[in-house]
């Protein structure tokens, strides 16, 4: 999760405020539903953020 | 009376000199460290399995005697992020609020599921205060 290629940075044009709370709302959903949660799970987690909210990264995936 | 589930915005997360018990779900906290990446303004904030409101905030809702909660203190400290983005941002002082009533009897709570559960009148409260970034919904 933590490898290089998943170092990505926000456009400072884009909301940066609302974007990166989103991000943390999600994570904070995710801790609240998942007592246990696997690495698979976390990982998993991972893609599906990086999908919904990945097109405004740079660079955009 | 009506009842809402507020998932307040998440500022950031537990920070390092928190306390908890990990072995139950939801954790219990004992010791709350909150560190903020970001905050868009809402005076209540939240961290799984924490909140956090503003001293305001905190006091207007002892006026009005809310139930089911009681408040502690909370050490608030920003991160690396938090600065870079904003330099000249200064943070209201936080305190713990601590949700330990029954949902839809007292005026917090917490649902099964996790989320906090307040009356109408401490949202109508909080509202006020300014609570723009929380998502709500009615509590069935």
């Amino acid at each position: 999760m933590n490898s290089l290629e998943n170092l990505r940075g926000i456009p400072k044009e884009v909301n940066s405020d609302l974007h990166l709370s989103r991000i943390r709302r999600a994570w904070n959903q995710f801790y609240r539903e998942n007592a246990t949660a696997t690495q698979q799970q976390l990982l998993q987690k991972a893609t599906e953020i990086d999908s919904t909210y990945g097109g405004q990264f740079l660079p955009p995936r | 009376m009506k009842y809402f589930y507020i998932e307040p915005e998440v500022a950031g997360g537990l920070g390092k000199n928190t306390v908890m018990n990990r072995a139950v779900h939801p954790p219990v906290v004992s010791k709350l460290h909150y560190q903020i990446d970001g905050w868009l303004g809402d005076v209540l904030l939240e961290s799984f399995p924490s909140f956090i409101v503003t001293e305001d905030a905190g006091q207007q809702l002892q006026a009005i005697g809310a139930t089911g909660v009681r408040f502690d203190d909370v050490e608030v400290t920003t991160s690396d992020q938090f600065r870079q983005l904003y330099p000249n941002r200064r943070l209201p002082k936080f305190i713990w609020l601590r949700a330990e009533g029954q949902p839809a009897c007292d005026d917090f709570g917490i649902a099964p599921d996790g989320r906090l559960v307040t009356s109408e009148r401490v949202f109508e409260t909080l509202k006020k205060l300014g609570v723009a970034n929380a998502l709500v919904a009615p509590f069935k």
